[in-house]
């Protein structure tokens, strides 16, 4: 027990540790661009050197870095993101309906990825060595090779152009979610199979395996009962990381399909040099990928009675 | 997506797994995954070096009155809307997205491989410091961290160069990292020390050969990654500009033409997918030969 407590406190620190890192990162992004801070902040040139003075003051960029930075990470934690040059609006208020449509899409492109995944790698697990297996391996070779917004695009091509089934891009029903969904997940049905057709395999081996089919269980009842229960562990964390993946990657597919989430945002905000509106989506993003992997990994301290015994 | 490659040759090694006691070359060219790859490869480098040299167009001239022209005589892989020559875009854009893989693997593999192998050797405070600012780096997505650097320096070659090496660079180091960790407590690294050798010779002729082979494995893995995030950056306008001939920018512009010209996306993404795949499928192979431990 003791070992878990240390685990998970190691763990949260180290996390606390990459999203001070984040915050700092993000913060020196607006350093490191070109040009006086004050004109970078404000989207146009100050004439005036005593208005350029008392706006130095008010934005606290007359003081040392290192006090700005603190004031910066200060605001962060209550949540304040600062105001979007282009709207004047509260970036917060930009960002949460985008962040909404980006997770729709990642939830539904996860499901399908594991639906697909653990389907497809516990068929290549089961008949290994056949030709489902090694179609499976060409398939998922190609699934990690082939750029996403190409994929994408051969979607729209066929099935919308082609076809004329499914309207090819923008938001709204169920229609206009499929090809989106069907494009970002494919990367991650190539891991997940990939996974689960090596943890099945694993499971395979095991003795309690050989003693369920010994005793004269049905094969379908061994394979419900007793492997996918204990194959599916190991996927647990792929799956977590994809859903990250597919939150920070998601841009590529909402450019496609013109999908109004985040990752469109940050681009068309980088365009604009809008670098509030970036540095609060880059940061939500990175939140969120961060916060996702330490989840993942206390969940898995808490599903696998093993590594309660012996977590690191 | 480190982690994909990986475990897909892990899953892939006992169903190809080559004979073993041969000739590297031979038993490379023995498994059809890694012969698919090397030939692949071979093709692309030597499109990229000579194919600019034998087509007999442009890659940038415009002929207004021949655009969008579907595949045959005398382009042959057509037009794009503005009457340019695909075959001459498609072998310049091999050109340049191999030149800007080579640089990004170039830069971050020496970088990251003297960053990690140097906090594998100092340890305590060099590897603490330099390993907590990898972690950092490596808890984001790499897709995130080459748009923080592309939003600070602008779109751009030279941004886009950079961001894919600041991404790459804690990849390379920690798996360097580790390389010679592992090497480090070897019994010939002890014996080489009992013998005498000072630290360098013993860095330079014992940990730096010996952790080579699953790093270079790993740099063909990463250079398909990076081929896929140069094209992706560039698809979202943050890369290389137009009118330069890139993939991930000539795909973004096809876009518009699906329903009349359908062979420019096909042509562009096609290419751009064989040259990924053929280095992924490389990797695999080497894998087996170099790395054979992992197998």
């Amino acid at each position: 027990m003791i070992r878990v407590v240390e685990f998970v406190a190691r763990r949260l620190a180290a996390t606390i540790l990459v999203l001070l890192g984040l915050s700092l990162l993000v913060f020196l992004m607006l350093r490191l661009v070109p040009g006086d801070p004050i004109q970078v902040y404000l989207g146009v040139e100050v004439a005036d050197p005593t208005l350029e003075q008392r706006l130095r003051q008010s934005l606290g960029l007359d003081r040392p870095v290192l006090v700005q930075y603190a004031r910066y990470v200060g605001r962060i934690v209550t949540g304040d993101l600062g105001r979007s040059i282009l709207t004047q609006r509260r970036v917060g208020e930009d960002l949460l309906p985008k962040a909404l449509n980006t997770a729709q899409l990642a939830t539904v492109s996860l499901m399908m990825a594991v639906t697909a995944g653990l389907s497809l790698g516990t068929l290549a697990a089961a008949r290994r060595f056949t030709l489902w297996d090694h179609v499976g391996l060409l398939a998922s070779l190609a699934g990690i090779s082939l750029p996403v917004f190409w994929i994408g695009l051969l979607l729209q091509w066929t099935v919308s152009v082609q076809l004329g089934l499914l309207p090819s891009a923008g938001k709204g029903g169920l229609e206009r979610l499929i090809l989106p969904a069907l494009t970002l997940s494919a990367p991650s049905v190539a891991l997940i199979s990939r996974v689960a057709r090596a943890s099945m395999l694993e499971v395979f081996r095991q003795d309690y395996i050989r003693v369920a089919r010994a005793k004269g269980l049905a094969e379908r009842r061994v394979m419900v009962r007793h492997i996918l229960p204990n194959g599916i562990l190991p996927i647990l964390t792929v799956v977590g990381l994809q859903f990250g993946y597919m939150l920070a990657g998601a841009v590529l597919t909402e450019t496609v399909f013109a999908w109004p989430g985040l990752g469109r945002l940050i681009v068309d905000a980088i365009k604009d040099r809008d670098y509030p509106v970036v540095q609060g989506a880059v940061l939500l993003v990175g939140a969120v990928f961060v916060l996702l992997n330490l989840t993942v990994d206390l969940i898995y301290v808490a599903v696998d009675p093993r590594l309660r015994r012996s977590a690191r | 997506m480190r982690a994909a490659s990986s475990l897909l040759a892990e899953a892939a090694a006992p169903a190809m797994a080559p004979p073993r006691r041969r000739g590297a070359w031979r038993r490379l060219l023995h498994n059809r995954l890694s012969a698919l790859g090397l030939g692949l490869v071979a093709f692309f480098s030597v499109v990229a070096a000579a194919g600019p040299h034998l087509i007999p167009y442009s890659p940038v001239t415009q002929d207004l009155e021949r655009t969008l022209q579907p595949p045959g005589a005398p382009h042959l892989l057509g037009t794009d809307e503005f009457g340019r020559d695909v075959l001459s875009r498609a072998v310049h854009g091999a050109r340049l997205t191999l030149a800007i893989g080579l640089a990004v693997i170039s830069a971050s593999f020496l970088i990251g491989f003297l960053a990690g192998v140097g906090a594998a050797v100092h340890g305590g405070v060099t590897d603490e410091v330099i390993m907590r600012v990898m972690d950092v780096l490596l808890a984001l997505p790499g897709m995130l961290l080459a748009i923080v650097v592309v939003a600070a320096l602008g779109p751009g070659t030279a941004s886009l160069i950079l961001a894919m090496t600041v991404y790459n660079v804690p990849q390379f180091a920690r798996m360097s990292r580790a390389a010679a960790l592992g090497v480090a407590h070897q019994s010939y690294i002890e014996a080489a020390g009992a013998l005498g050798a000072s630290p360098g010779r013993i860095l330079f002729r014992h940990v730096v050969p010996n952790c080579l082979g699953p790093v270079l494995v790993f740099a063909m893995i990463r250079f398909s990654l990076t081929l896929l995030t140069a094209a992706g950056l560039s698809f979202l306008g943050l890369g290389i500009q137009p009118p330069t001939p890139e993939f991930g920018a000539m795909l973004h512009a096809s876009r518009a033409y699906l329903w009349e010209a359908p062979h420019l996306m096909l042509v562009y993404g096609g290419a751009v997918s064989l040259m990924v795949l053929g280095l992924n499928a490389m990797a695999e192979g080497f894998r087996d030969v170099l790395d054979p431990a992992s197998g």
